[in-house]
């Protein structure tokens, strides 16, 4: 277990850019319609990577015709060869750089500086980075994790002389530096957002203007793409110059986007590198990561690039999507440690221009990793020796069980874990497991037993934390099923696989799916209490399975999306009068919104139960930091996670927090605990049982 | 979304879109002043360039027409970089404005014209208000058909407001590499007051 850094200052500065950014967006994206925009442009981009050779022609021979020298580079040491031979054979020993993700993907800098060409970046940020000899940590914002003072003491050591630490000065400073460098530099290197395959124009998006300077001042010019930028016509380019800026920045258009078709004065030479692209092309689970468009949205609402920033989650490429590029252009192994720093929240995938499934490549990504590289042995016998084996599993719950007396503490709690396992504590309490099972619990309870159902049988599937944890809201939900007049059937405590999924361990996955199948019986609704759960067993184990899972996955729904389309009315006879005098505020858990979307059926049913509003916590929709295992794999995080949540939750001044998912139940309530926060947490199930006007056993 | 709407010529519409095109070029940090004949735009280029302090001003082809002719400043000769750049400002003609974005559209034909949108730290742009269309799908087929010779430059550039960055903490700032100051003058629209 590795333990990334978070430094303290950088974790604010990238808080506020997302705020920010987030706003922005929202009103660049007025008037638009993002979602049809970004199936458009995923659309698009597919049409564009099926042709992707025809188009690389097509362009290469219009570039041609239009004075350009076109070459393409199988990799990135070819390409590094063809710059440094261009750049060679024109004498030039210095070279101006407008930014170029894909130019640090093949450490040209580097390989330039080997050649004796010495290597400018234009770019504020990138050239901030460069003297400070540091590298890029965002993708739009390559400088983000350094201050104003950073800068000024990166200037004023580069400059020889004091700098003052105020923004227009240092934006001056650099306009004047860098001014002077691209006029007295014989060459410039620039990259591209997208190259037009039916009049070979190069399209560059800045804010800067840089990239315009550079490819206009010096007399050598060099445009470095990567091949999957091709798109077939100009109103392709439109389409994306609809979405890139405004989901990039929250722009409707950047200062300047530059059509370079033509060569102009100088002669240009076009690079286009493979770097294993097309490896990726060949792939069918893998190919839609050439969609990006590198418009960065991804990272701005990443829960863990908000923590780490892009020094922590990056080789070269940070967040998810730079997980799944590392992987192919960097090698499998270099993606390892990012792999297991996604939280497989989904939050990324409403965000992506290309409509990239970040989160399930991620899991993808990790089932290679445990082919090719291996698991950790703790991983794989927990995921694959313990959880889908349904003996195996519940003896190791009884065995929790049998030990409660003297793991637990205080409360339902744990008490303080011993040395080794203190920094899985010190931030949240950990429940004790349960003294009876909730389906212990049901059978005692008789409930199961009423012969009255006049709305007909339901089967709740309680998931493991429910049954072995958090049985009393089992039971709130079978009353409230109850009371609206369902008969209520439980599910075996099988596992869903979930985790075994989201580890990469597909094929014990699989099989704990397959052992439910067979072990639900009804042909009923399946009223879930967890959205992990719900989502295996509507979404990944179906995609697992296939067609043996055609009969369950259509009957599997969340408790709160159940109650809000069939019971909503029901709901008010049950319910006793009257609204809850603390306040009630509501934690979006991340499959309940990302996957399955049904936070606004949660909040619809709170809202009906409670007669009040909910008071919203700002950030509602960022995790929590459980996510499973991922709190026990990166604690470090987790706990800044949860310190977040704790005290968006505090700004409410609510009395008591809603929430879907019993994960963010025990991550929340023993972080409440932890840190004397005096508010109740509970699930949707428990809020609804507690107003039934009339009791059920 | 993105299919493209039929423009329906008519005052009325163009009123609006010329008020949609000043707001959107303003809120991206561009000053935008209304002329309503060539002749007071002349002025118009003269004050802005006074008021800059200019003594060289640049010259893209085309904006000639809407720089007076007697000026205290002296015109750059030639298309050297090195005496772009050291202008005061620059005086550009925009082909299109586009209002949904507030962006100038530029059909570039040479790198010096093209010094001159962005090297000078004052640009300033003539947009002739009939010339603003509604939606960046609308300027695609102008900028297809530019582009399509390959016997011509072969360039064109859309900008929209002066140069920024927000690389240092995420703060805005303007003229980082390009110019600081945009200046539109937008002749023969009628929308909102003339400065």
């Amino acid at each position: 277990m590795s333990r990334a850094r978070i430094d303290p200052a950088l974790k604010a500065v990238l808080a506020e850019f997302s705020r920010s950014y987030l706003i922005k967006r929202r009103n660049a994206l007025m008037g638009q319609d993002f979602e049809e925009l970004r199936a458009l442009l995923a659309e698009m981009k597919d049409r564009s990577l099926d042709r992707n050779e025809e188009l690389l022609s097509r362009f290469e021979a219009e570039a041609r015709k239009r004075g350009n020298e076109v070459l393409r580079a199988r990799d990135g040491d070819e390409a590094n060869r063809l710059i440094a031979d261009v750049l060679k054979r024109s004498g030039v020993a210095k070279v101006a750089k407008g930014k170029s993700m894909v130019g640090e993907e093949i450490h040209l800098n580097d390989f330039l500086a080997g050649r004796g060409v010495e290597p400018r970046e234009t770019d504020l940020g990138e050239w901030i980075v460069q003297i400070e000899a540091g590298a890029p940590t965002h993708m739009v914002l390559p400088a983000i994790h350094l201050s104003r003072a950073d800068v000024a003491r990166i200037f004023a050591r580069h400059l020889g002389r004091p700098v003052p630490e105020e923004i227009p000065a240092l934006v001056r400073i650099a306009r004047e530096e860098l001014r002077r460098e691209i006029f007295a530099i014989p060459a410039g290197i620039v990259g591209a957002n997208a190259l037009v395959a039916e009049n070979g124009a190069v399209l560059c998006v800045t804010n800067e203007g840089n990239g315009r300077l550079v490819s206009t001042v010096p007399p050598v010019q060099v445009v470095l793409a990567s091949i999957e930028k091709v798109v077939p016509t100009m109103a392709d380019a439109g389409l994306l110059l609809r979405l890139l800026p405004r989901n990039a920045t929250g722009q409707v258009l950047t200062s300047y986007v530059s059509f370079i078709a033509g060569a102009g004065d100088h002669p240009r030479t076009i690079v286009l590198l493979d770097n294993h692209r097309s490896r990726i092309l060949a792939d069918p689970v893998f190919r839609q990561v050439l969609r990006c468009i590198k418009c960065s949205a991804c990272l701005n609402v990443c829960p863990v690039y908000q923590v780490l920033g892009g020094k922590e989650f990056a080789h070269v490429y940070m967040g998810g999507i730079g997980t799944l590029l590392t992987a192919w252009v960097h090698g499998l192994g270099e993606s390892k440690a990012m792999a297991g720093l996604c939280l497989g929240c989904h939050r990324c995938e409403d965000y992506c221009a290309a409509k990239i499934k970040i989160a399930d490549l991620v899991i993808a990504l990790r089932e290679r990793l445990n082919e090719r590289t291996g698991a950790p042995l703790w991983k794989r016998m927990a995921l694959e020796g313990v959880t889908a084996r349904p003996a195996v599993r519940r003896a190791a719950f009884a065995a929790a069980r049998a030990a409660r007396p003297v793991l637990k503490g205080t409360g339902e709690f744990l008490r303080r874990l011993p040395f080794p396992f203190r920094e899985f504590d010190r931030f949240r309490a950990v429940p004790a497991p349960a003294k009876k099972t909730f389906s212990r619990l049901y059978e005692k309870s008789g409930l199961g037993r009423r012969a009255a159902a006049p709305k007909g049988r339901v089967t709740i599937f309680a998931g493991c934390l429910v049954e072995h944890f958090f049985p009393e809201i089992g039971m709130d939900a079978a009353r409230v099923l109850a009371a609206l007049g369902y008969g209520v059937d439980l599910a075996p405590d099988v596992c869903c696989g979930f985790p075994s999924a989201n580890g990469g361990f597909s094929r014990a996955a699989r099989k704990s799916y397959r052992g439910l199948i067979g072990a639900i019986k009804s042909s009923e609704a399946v009223v879930t209490l967890c959205p992990t759960c719900t989502t295996m067993l509507g979404h990944t184990g179906p995609a697992l399975a296939g067609e043996e899972a055609a009969g369950l996955a259509g009957r599997i729904v969340s408790f709160a999306e159940f109650i809000e389309r069939r019971e909503k009315k029901g709901l008010v006879r049950i319910i006793k009068k009257g609204g809850t005098a603390a306040g009630l505020t509501y934690h979006e858990s991340c499959h309940h919104k990302y996957y399955l979307k049904a936070s606004d059926a949660t909040r619809s049913v709170l809202e009906a139960a409670t007669g009040s509003k909910i008071i919203e916590m700002p950030e509602t929709t960022t995790c929590c930091g459980f996510a499973g295992s991922f709190s026990a794999d990166h604690p470090e995080i987790s706990a800044a996670l949860l310190e977040e949540k704790l005290d968006a939750i505090r700004e409410t001044g609510a009395g008591e927090v809603g929430l879907d998912c019993p994960g963010c139940l025990l991550q929340i309530r023993g972080g409440c605990r932890r840190q004397g926060l005096a508010v109740e947490v509970r699930h949707t199930a428990q809020i609804l049982a507690a107003r039934l006007n009339r009791p059920i056993p | 979304m993105v299919t493209r709407r039929k423009r329906t010529p008519g005052a009325g519409r163009g009123a609006v879109r010329v008020r949609r095109f000043r707001e959107r070029a303003e809120a991206a940090g561009a000053e935008v002043r209304t002329a309503g004949a060539p002749a007071q735009a002349r002025k118009i280029v003269a004050g802005i360039i006074e008021e800059a302090g200019a003594a060289t001003i640049a010259l893209a082809g085309d904006a000639a027409a809407f720089v007076p002719a007697r000026l205290k400043a002296r015109i750059v000769r030639g298309t050297r970089a090195e005496d772009i750049a050291a202008a005061g400002a620059g005086v550009v003609f925009a082909h299109h404005g586009i209002a949904e974005t507030g962006t100038l559209v530029h059909l570039d034909r040479s790198d010096a014209e093209k010094n001159v949108w962005t090297l000078p730290p004052v640009c300033i742009a003539v947009l002739e208000a009939k010339a603003i269309v509604e939606r960046l799908e609308n300027v695609l087929p102008v900028l297809t058909a530019h582009l399509a010779r390959p016997s011509g430059f072969g360039q064109a550039s859309l900008v929209t407001g002066p140069s920024r960055t927000a690389d240092i903490e995420n703060v805005l700032s303007t003229g980082v590499h390009g110019p600081g100051r945009l200046v539109v003058i937008l002749i023969g629209g009628k929308s909102g007051s003339a400065s």
